[in-house]
């Protein structure tokens, strides 16, 4: 365990371990700020997490993708690509956007809010909590793919009046989702899970 | 250390990142808003064959615009024969569903004499929508409808309501079918658009649509024909083959007349004619029109539907030649315009007139209208006098005015008598006969008898001074200055006026104790070549 009367502090850009009792403001090696926390911005994970996922329903309710060709303009959603997906027998792409597109932000929303709500008391060990946020932080970057893949089709696809991909009011939606849970992740301390911890460990 | 974190926390009370979920949240339930009150009704459309259609993907198009997408397709309910589609329409478009609108599935047509929606080949079929009005209001008031029964046909190629209706019978359907063309002119006008057994099963019903734009031909007496696919035509001076358009033979092709004189009758079901011939006869009898026959040993300066002319106006037109039942002359009929039929009397006479007439008399060169020498032409003309020749059923045409003025001088009213002659002297055709030095007629025909010893000189009377002539009227030779020498009266100038002495004329003159009877028609007198002096009081 650490020493009661050290205040130790790593720095978050070079991870430099030190005492911070010295009332130092900035890492002696690379000269960043240095916090113990950041509790001023302790609600920005909420903030992100709430914005994402109010973004979630027009993400899913909208069209994502906009075909549009000379048979008509088709505009699909991410659960009804997924469906036409499972219908055409082509199981493993629907499997895979399915992951990518509905089940990862959704797995990343409530981890996230989780481990935000369960940050000052606690039900599950602190190592499950890291291997929670290690999955949400590995698995956030995944939801891109579909954001991705829209913006390849629409560029390569554009063959005037034969077809034309468009991204749909969905794409923006999920865009956002995406960039808010991420951001969402970003911001959240991962030391606050354990400070509570910490601090019943000191009463 | 604690502590300090306790302040810190303590003092961000509120940041305005808050903002942001808010507004997360406010534009999300906008979205969704706002999608939802975008898509409109749904409706349901029964069709007997739902071949092309996709659904999510067909879309139902109103003049060239999406308006709505189908969303399902079933065998509909109680209808195993039929397919009900069931479509989305868009916000905004919930007015086309409206009572008495038309729903049909546009696919591809490649016929003959058209390819149309070539576009649906790519793009597959759509289901298009006619509303029942166009006008705002009266959309507005007709009830709302989300099921319809589909049409087999679109309502007509173009959804229009401001296009016409004919309404037409035939006896026989031949070759023509629903979108069949109607020609006027060699352009296309209008189509047909349903054909039906009448109720009585005895005739066939066609209804045939007229694009708007040519609507005002309506205003106009029309007649519909059908052309024959092969016409051959031997009643000319030249055999005509004529052959129809090959797509109106394939397609069906009904040909539109108009007579631009005169009013349609409206209570009128007009009729399929076989003939242009016929149709056009059959509605210048409806409005009113006259239809003249002619008869001619000579057709080389007539054109078949050349003008017939009147005062430099075309008050008719001629139609084609047909020869007579007795081979050598062409009889042909003529049309002459409503408003001109009261022209057409006993007393008209028609001739042609040449291009260019030469008036030699008078070296007086007359060409006609250039417009004229293209098409050719008869004129009327008419009596002065009220003749009945008795010809009013077929008239002759004249080669020229001249012999039809002719013709009217040998028709005059009044006494023919004929005169015989040893010497022509300075008579001619058209001298005068004169009655105490005043005309009352002329010289209408001169001609040597075969034994070449006498002339004859037929004399023209007019009606109202015919009783002067008697059984023993003296007629004498007028012409130039008559000089008798004689002892008991010396030298003797005996003149008739200035114009018997230069044209030559006959004078003639009655005694009185001679009133025995009146001279009839054809009687013979004799020319003396004076006069007796007691003739002349």
């Amino acid at each position: 365990m650490i020493e009661p009367h050290l205040s130790p502090c790593t720095c978050r850009t070079c991870h430099l371990i030190f005492d911070k009792s010295e009332h130092q403001t900035r890492c002696p090696r690379c000269g960043d700020i240095l916090k113990h926390r950041h509790f001023n911005r302790h609600h920005y994970p909420l903030i992100f997490l709430l914005t994402a996922f109010f973004f979630y329903f027009p993400a899913n309710l909208f069209p994502i993708m906009v075909v549009e060709g000379i048979r008509g303009t088709t505009a699909s959603t991410i659960i009804g690509g997924i469906i036409i997906f499972f219908k055409k027998k082509m199981y493993f792409i629907g499997a895979v956007i399915f992951l990518a597109s509905v089940l990862i932000p959704l797995l990343k929303m409530i981890g996230l809010s989780y481990l935000l709500l369960n940050r000052d008391y606690s039900t599950i060990s602190n190592r499950r909590k890291t291997k929670l946020y290690h999955f949400i932080e590995f698995i956030g970057k995944w939801s891109m793919i579909d954001i991705f893949v829209i913006c390849i089709f629409a560029g390569l696809v554009d063959m005037g009046a034969m077809m034309r991909i468009q991204s749909g009011q969905g794409a923006n939606a999920f865009l956002l989702v995406v960039l808010f849970t991420m951001l969402a992740v970003k911001f959240f301390d991962p030391r606050i899970m354990w400070d509570k911890l910490k601090d019943n460990e000191n009463d | 250390m604690i502590d300090e974190v306790k302040v810190l926390r303590k003092r961000v009370i509120v940041s305005p990142l808050w903002i942001m979920p808010i507004a997360a949240a406010i534009i999300s339930i906008w979205m969704i808003v706002n999608g939802h009150l975008n898509s409109g009704d749904d409706i349901k459309i029964e069709f007997e064959s739902s071949v092309g259609i996709v659904a999510g993907k067909t879309p139902l198009m109103y003049r060239g615009m999406e308006v709505g997408k189908v969303t399902e397709i079933s065998i509909a309910e109680n209808r195993p024969d039929r397919v009900l589609i069931a479509l989305r329409l868009k916000k905004g478009a919930e007015d086309l569903a409206k009572e008495g609108a038309a729903f049909w599935i546009v696919r591809p047509k490649i016929g003959v004499q058209e390819i149309s929606n070539l576009d649906t080949l790519l793009t597959g079929a759509y289901i298009a929508v006619k509303p029942p009005s166009l006008d705002a209001n009266n959309l507005l008031r007709l009830p709302k409808r989300n099921y319809f029964i589909g049409r087999t046909v679109s309502p007509s190629d173009d959804p229009c309501t401001d296009c016409s209706i004919l309404t037409f019978t035939s006896s026989s359907k031949s070759n023509l079918k629903e979108g069949s063309g109607i020609f006027y002119r060699d352009f296309k006008v209008g189509h047909v658009s349903s054909i039906q057994l009448d109720h009585k099963l005895d005739k066939i019903i066609f209804k045939a649509t007229i694009d708007s734009k040519f609507s005002s031909l309506l205003a106009h007496p029309i007649y519909l024909w059908k052309q024959k696919a092969l016409d051959v035509d031997y009643s000319t001076n030249n055999l005509s083959i004529e052959l129809a358009p090959l797509t109106g033979v394939l397609e069906g092709r009904i040909e539109l007349g108009v007579l631009f004189d005169g009013k349609p009758n409206a209570s009128e079901v007009l009729r399929l004619y076989s003939s242009d011939v016929e149709g056009k006869k059959e509605m210048m009898r409806l409005t009113g029109g006259k239809v003249v026959s002619f008869i001619i040993a000579d057709n080389s300066s007539i054109k078949e539907a050349s003008p017939i002319i009147y005062k430099q106006m075309q008050i008719g037109e001629l139609d084609r030649f047909q020869l007579a039942k007795d081979g050598i002359n062409i009889t042909l009929q003529g049309y002459i315009y409503p408003r001109f039929s009261h022209l057409i009397n006993k007393r008209s006479v028609f001739y042609t007139q040449s291009a260019a007439q030469i008036d030699t008399a008078n070296f007086n060169l007359k060409l006609a209208a250039p417009e004229r020498l293209m098409r050719g032409g008869i004129e009327l003309m008419h009596a002065t006098d009220d003749i009945d020749y008795g010809r009013s059923t077929r008239y002759p045409i004249y080669n020229s005015k001249a012999e039809a003025e002719q013709f009217l001088i040998g028709q005059r009213p009044g006494l023919r008598v004929i005169l015989s002659a040893n010497k022509k002297r300075s008579i001619e055709v058209g001298s005068p006969v004169l009655f105490r030095q005043f005309p009352v007629g002329d010289v209408e025909w001169i001609k040597l008898l075969p034994n070449g010893k006498q002339l004859q000189i037929g004399i023209y009377i007019q009606k109202e001074y015919q009783h002067l002539v008697q059984l023993g009227s003296k007629f004498w030779s007028a012409s130039g200055v008559q000089a008798s020498l004689s002892l008991s009266s010396g030298l003797k100038l005996q003149t008739e006026s200035l114009k018997s002495i230069v044209a030559g004329g006959i004078s003639f003159a009655t005694l009185a104790q001679d009133t025995s009877a009146k001279a009839k028609n054809g009687e013979q007198y004799i020319l003396h070549e004076k006069a007796d002096e007691k003739w002349s009081d």
